[in-house]
């Protein structure tokens, strides 16, 4: 069968090296993988026991509020105040989604559409690039360079004048690396 | 045009660097949205808790949508979150040291056996460009090759679109006495580096 969506996707390529390791691992090695970002450092303790209790609450078990409770959009608020000065409307200006990545994909349904592009960066993660072709849109990526390179700082301005400015069109952004933590600002 | 700014990493910055929200920018509610996840800032990975901020009107739409297609994260999950972001505000910086410390000790074991790599301001990975002997190799040859004569994992730059081609990620996802150990097998396995 042809699935549309499916069949043009191209292998990921950290499949490769993953192949590779859990080969070695087979055949007795500890490789030490640094590959997958996959966080190790545990969970707060106080978010365990809060969920613990939660969970043996009957009230919880059933279905919630897809775009957070208040309190929980409260908690965000006070967050962004606390860490960026920002105010945010409990109300308006907050949902809640179910990791970013669902969040991302929804998002790019909702903004764009056959014949719009998103600006995306490269490197960058492939939910960045994925998420706007599932959506129907194109994409124009844009090369970020490295910390090292005097051109670094430059990079948005310039390339800015070279993509077709094709409206309605997203910019995505992320400081996937050291490169785009100077580089996005 | 609007701005969407994934904004993974949002406290995790080293030497002083305290990583922006666009939404602190003047004017960024009328064009810009961000995404704040707990997954590296709580170490809360896998229990799917982020959030959309900003700019109401795409906000309200992304409700909109989520409202034909979910009932929401499971409450207590919900629950847990609130009280975590409520009492315990500081988790985000201890997180944020254990990181720094692993950067520091990954980037300074590879310049002492003849990597070098600029500092990251911020982030729980590491970009290094492959090193000059190795340049003949793309970065999955060159992730391959480490697997195999090092017993490293790396993710091949390549992975994220062209423009990583040449370059290898480290995630700081190992304790530093593992990451000392790597950087071992790392001078064993790249034998024309030149050690300090």
């Amino acid at each position: 069968m042809d699935f549309r969506r499916i069949t043009n996707l191209p292998p990921y390529v950290f499949t490769i090296i993953n192949g590779l390791k859990t080969e070695a691992r087979r055949a007795g090695v500890d490789v030490i993988d640094l590959g997958f970002g996959n966080p190790d450092l545990p969970s707060p303790e106080i978010a365990v026991e809060k969920l613990a209790e939660a969970a043996h609450n009957a009230r919880n078990h059933r279905y919630s509020v897809s775009r957070g409770l208040p309190k929980l959009r409260e908690a965000v608020a006070a967050l962004y105040k606390r860490n960026w000065d920002v105010d945010l409307d409990v109300e308006l200006e907050i949902t809640n989604t179910i990791g970013s990545k669902e969040g991302f994909s929804h998002l790019m349904w909702v903004l764009l559409d056959r014949g719009d592009a998103a600006i995306v960066p490269s490197p960058s993660y492939p939910i960045h690039i994925y998420g706007p072709l599932f959506a129907g849109a194109d994409l124009r990526q844009v090369p970020m360079r490295s910390l090292s390179d005097p051109l670094a700082r430059e990079d948005w301005s310039f390339h800015f004048h070279t993509i077709p400015l094709v409206p309605p069109l997203i910019l995505i952004s992320c400081n996937v690396s050291s490169t785009s933590v100077a580089n996005a600002r | 045009m609007i701005v969407v700014h994934d904004f993974a990493y949002a406290d995790i910055g080293f030497d002083g660097h305290k990583p922006p929200s666009i939404l602190q920018a003047k004017g960024a509610k009328e064009c810009a949205v961000e995404l704040y996840s707990m997954t590296k800032s709580f170490s809360m990975a896998g229990w799917r808790v982020a959030f959309l901020v900003g700019n109401r009107d795409v906000v309200q739409a992304l409700v909109k949508l989520k409202s034909y297609l979910d009932y929401g994260t499971f409450q207590p999950i919900q629950i847990a979150a609130t009280v975590t972001m409520n009492e315990a505000a500081d988790y985000p910086h201890e997180i944020c040291a254990a990181y720094h410390s692993r950067r520091d000790a990954l980037i300074d074991g590879l310049e002492r056996i003849g990597w070098d790599i600029p500092k990251p301001k911020g982030s729980m990975f590491v970009w290094a460009q492959i090193p000059e002997p190795y340049r003949h190799m793309d970065s999955v040859e060159f992730c391959s090759h480490l697997v195999r004569e090092a017993e490293v994992a790396l993710s091949p730059g390549v992975g994220f679109g062209p423009g990583g081609e040449g370059f290898v990620r480290f995630a700081l996802i190992e304790n530093e006495q593992r990451i000392r150990q790597g950087i071992a097998n790392l001078k064993r396995g790249l034998p024309n580096l030149t050690a300090r």
